[in-house]
């Protein structure tokens, strides 16, 4: 193991790789490609930790190399003055519209997984 | 078992299946399986038994978030001195290895558990339900807990936490929060600490707190010197109030 600091994108990557083995082999698969997911720009995770950490836990598994496909969501503020919804990537822009800076995020906290595709085992 | 979340395992693990129910796509040759669940969903459930477990004991739980250095430790030691005869207070806090917190706290006669995290740099909801195990929820009116020093990754976790605090020093600058924006769009409170060392930097308060009202508009603003006492008493009221 490398003696390293494991960041909180390497205990949700082999958690993650976990359950959708866990997922697949159910399923009797023999492979795994296509595993689609979407993080936003507000949750907290890093897409190159996550990606890097992904790539390192699926060595010896039934996952693909180039299976993980993430989509990356730019979070979306409301206004709570003028109720209206405005692109804040990195939350800290006022609303464009009235100028306001009171807001609620509506999404780009998430950490979403979509899907994946199996190749079942021949039988 | 777990009692905590029925994880089957002692504390310091973290491994928790949940298993849905997904609806399967079948095609001729490859198949698709919908997952349809947020890798952070486990923690925030956890952190929701958490939250609701708190409101029912009465407990008033603080988070308390910021970089090694910011002065965490030095602010629940002072904060204790204030409070610990009008309140129960508990602490949990977090560190990769040591107990020197602990033994820092624990000289206030208080309950202190530390959990330390290895090689992990936040504490998460999970670790919280089993570090509970540790204290008796009905005779404590207030816990502390003293995330790991850490000013990213943390933000992501909720704990379930009655109160998110950020704790940043004007040693560390003031273009923390507009670099740093995530840890403190979540914060219910924000102390700048280390006030008594103004003379010495350029710290800009007003650009400082220009942008953490930005980021966080409802955010309640202090600023605070451990080791001279400046603010602790705004700050423990602060606290007090949120126990009424």
């Amino acid at each position: 193991m490398e003696e390293k600091l494991e960041m909180h994108e390497w205990s949700l990557a082999s958690d993650f790789i976990a359950r959708i083995e866990e997922e697949a082999k159910q399923r009797g698969a023999s492979k795994i490609t296509n595993i689609k997911m979407k993080i936003g720009s507000l949750s907290g995770v890093s897409v190159e930790a996550f990606k890097f950490a992904f790539s390192v836990g699926i060595k010896e598994s039934i996952i693909s190399e180039d299976a993980l496909k993430i989509e990356e969501i730019s979070a979306v503020s409301k206004c709570s003055d003028c109720d209206k919804e405005f692109s804040d990537t990195m939350g800290l822009d006022a609303c464009p519209y009235c100028g306001s800076y009171s807001k609620k995020l509506v999404s780009g906290n998430e950490m979403f997984a979509v899907s994946f595709e199996m190749e079942e085992k021949d039988v | 078992m777990c009692e905590s979340c029925g994880c089957g395992q002692p504390e310091a693990g973290k491994n928790m299946s949940v298993h849905e129910h997904e609806h399967e796509h079948i095609h001729n040759h490859d198949k698709k399986v919908d997952l349809g669940f947020d890798l952070l969903e486990e923690n925030r459930k956890l952190a929701a038994k958490n939250r609701e477990l708190f409101r029912k004991k009465k407990i008033v739980t603080v988070n308390i978030l910021g970089s090694p250095g910011a002065g965490k430790t030095s602010l629940l030691s002072k904060t204790l001195d204030e409070l610990k005869d009008n309140f129960r207070i508990g602490i949990i806090t977090g560190d990769l290895t040591g107990d020197e917190d602990m033994k820092r706290l624990a000289r206030k006669k208080v309950v202190v558990h530390q959990i330390q995290t290895g090689r992990v740099c936040h504490l998460d909801a999970h670790m919280i339900a089993h570090a509970l195990e540790h204290f008796s929820l009905d005779e404590l009116d207030i816990l502390f807990i003293e995330n790991v020093g850490n000013l990213v990754c943390p933000a992501a976790f909720d704990l379930g936490e009655t109160k998110r605090v950020v704790v940043l020093s004007i040693a560390e600058g003031a273009d923390k929060p507009s670099k740093y924006p995530e840890i403190f769009s979540g914060a219910d409170a924000v102390l700048l600490s280390k006030i008594d060392f103004a003379p010495y930097t350029d710290f800009d308060f007003s650009r400082a707190e220009t942008d953490i009202h930005r980021i966080r508009f409802t955010v309640e603003l202090m600023r605070v010197s451990s080791r001279t006492g400046d603010g602790i008493k705004s700050w423990c009221d602060w606290l007090a109030r949120l126990t009424k």
